[in-house]
């Protein structure tokens, strides 16, 4: 039976898995000349995490919780110091190509346009880079470039388009190679309520017509609720909170969303100290 | 093939990106290819003006430094054009950004992409051009018989000085995966020193420096021993694998070496807490 791969229904259809997994770093404390002390920063303690394919999570937490960490793990950039991190299925560290043709990436605060060329020349650049056929590309770039409204800006150059311009862009870039999986950290941040709209209802779009799945940080806690089906609560490492939404205000005193939460991080806050 | 017909692709890439560059404001991209010209010549003008003045220096004439200073700016633009784009040449810069992620989530080989992604045919051909001209009126002038075997010759050479260039790069600039900020440059200081020693002719140093600046510290191997061998002034047939070994084994330790930074990265590649960390 040596080298026969089980796997059960429900392994087979996630897209994520996070076994058990802990991260740390090491922090420099004091500095000397002859004796130096570190303390460990527990970025993530733990995880256990899966989504499904299809599903739309909301992964928040405070400043510090760990989300970025996660996404790097799941992008094969970091290696957990424990537990297991797979994406379909798969170790992404090992098979990074083959995660990546499969996953549309976007960090907070970065953009994968290139900076000083047209628009139109990072998608140009991505369809050769991705090998995507000219025929889906054709199909695509027409179907973006109306759900993203970038036929405004496609021949500006990516450092002159507003914030928001630029991220319609970016998120049209990272859907380009017709993802399953998408990952974004904070795609609303900076923007105007009428951007922060239009952009949860493309990306509400994308999950629902297509069936990508989409794991999206951010702090905004009301966006999230506009967007995703389940949230995910980290802090300080751990899995604090993962179910509906309404599961969450149910059990919760009552109170807008973001003041619910709020009351969360500060009872949570003793524990830990 | 398939990797080929990638590797092209890519190259097609970089290509156009740089093309596009060079067309959205053709008067600023001339004057700057321009400007290149004439730092390409003036960066060697103080050596042929020395070598002229004292006919010679070394076992080498006038026409034979020319030459080798001809091959030198020939081999740097070869270099600066393939790897001279995103600072895939200076590659202390690429990890000391923080600029490894972008890298990651791109569906290639690490290889392919630093192999391809620094492409610049157009903006970034100027001090190969001028290389390429320096070292035909050389060529012209001590009248030496161009076959083609002698043209492969100077080719392989031009791929060493880049292997070389590129090694010593790397192996500098791995140090930035441990130390992002404080490393973050110093690719570029690595490749400006080896560039302002390796136009000299080595002649006149003892022999012991010179078998230093051949292997340990390998600025020799930049200009100054191709064109000793491309020139016949060298009766050692065994030298003439020397810098395509030196080549071979200075890209194998830094690929070496970049993939355990790489690992390393992975273990503890956090800009947050890392001591001497990433910039913002």
């Amino acid at each position: 039976m040596q080298g026969m791969v089980v796997r059960d229904t429900r392994a087979w259809d996630s897209v994520i898995e996070l076994q058990d997994v802990s991260k740390y770093f090491r922090r420099l404390k004091r500095g000397g000349l002859f004796h130096r002390e570190y303390e460990q920063i527990h970025a993530l303690s733990h995880v256990d995490l899966t989504v499904e394919k299809g599903e739309f999570v909301a992964y928040a937490g405070p400043n510090g919780a760990g989300k970025s960490t996660t996404f790097k793990l799941l992008c094969g950039m970091l290696a957990p110091n424990e537990g297991a991190a797979r994406l379909f299925g798969t170790d992404p560290i090992k098979n990074r190509i083959p995660v990546m043709r499969r996953t549309g990436v976007l960090f907070g605060n970065r953009s994968e346009l290139w900076w000083d060329q047209p628009v139109r020349a990072s998608f140009d650049w991505k369809r050769v880079v991705w090998d995507i056929p000219r025929a889906d590309y054709d199909a695509r770039m027409a179907r973006l470039t109306a759900e993203f409204r970038l036929d405004g800006f496609m021949d500006a150059f990516a450092r002159e388009l507003s914030l928001g311009q630029r991220m319609r862009a970016n998120l049209a870039l990272a859907l380009l190679h017709g993802p399953e999986l998408v990952l974004l950290d904070e795609p609303t941040l900076g923007l105007d309520v009428l951007a922060k709209r239009e952009l949860i209802q493309s990306l509400k779009r994308v999950n629902r017509e297509d069936g990508v799945t989409l794991l999206v940080t951010s702090h905004d806690m009301d966006d999230l609720r506009d967007m995703a089906q389940r949230l995910v609560l980290l802090h300080e490492g751990r899995v604090r909170y993962d179910g509906s939404f309404d599961g969450l205000l149910a059990h919760a005193d009552k109170g807008d969303f973001e003041a619910i939460i709020a009351r969360m991080y500060e009872a949570w806050q003793p524990e830990e100290a | 093939m398939g990797r080929i017909r990638q590797i092209f692709r890519l190259y097609a890439a970089s290509a156009k990106l740089d093309w596009l560059l060079l067309s959205r404001d053709v008067r600023t991209g001339l004057i700057y290819i321009f400007s290149d010209w004439i730092s390409a010549v003036s960066s060697v003008l103080g050596i042929a003006l020395l070598a002229v003045r004292f006919e010679g220096i070394g076992q080498l004439n006038a026409d034979e430094i020319l030459w080798m200073l001809g091959f030198f700016t020939l081999a740097d633009g070869f270099t600066t054009m393939m790897l001279g784009s995103c600072n895939w040449l200076w590659i202390s810069r690429v990890v000391g950004r923080g600029q490894v992620d972008h890298m990651l989530i791109q569906p290639v080989p690490l290889w392919m992409q630093i192999l391809t992604g620094g492409f610049l045919p157009f903006t970034g051909s100027s001090c190969f051009v001028t290389g390429v001209a320096l070292t035909a009126v050389a060529t012209a002038r001590l009248s030496i018989a161009v076959t083609p075997g002698w043209l492969l010759l100077l080719a392989l050479y031009t791929l060493c000085r880049m292997a070389v260039a590129t090694g010593c790069s790397y192996l500098a600039g791995t140090a930035a995966f441990y130390r992002p900020a404080a490393c973050e440059e110093l690719s570029t200081v690595v490749l400006d020193a080896m560039n302002a020693a390796g136009k000299y002719p080595l002649a006149a140093l003892p022999v012991w420096m010179q078998a230093l600046f051949l292997t340990a510290l390998p600025v020799g191997l930049l200009a100054y021993l191709p064109s000793l061998l491309m020139l016949g002034k060298l009766d050692a047939p065994a030298a003439y694998v020397w810098p395509v070994a030196m080549a071979a084994a200075l890209l194998s330790a830094s690929g070496m070496l970049f993939r355990k930074g790489l690992k390393h990265y992975a273990r503890h590649g956090c800009p947050r807490y890392k001591s001497m960390g990433f910039r913002n």
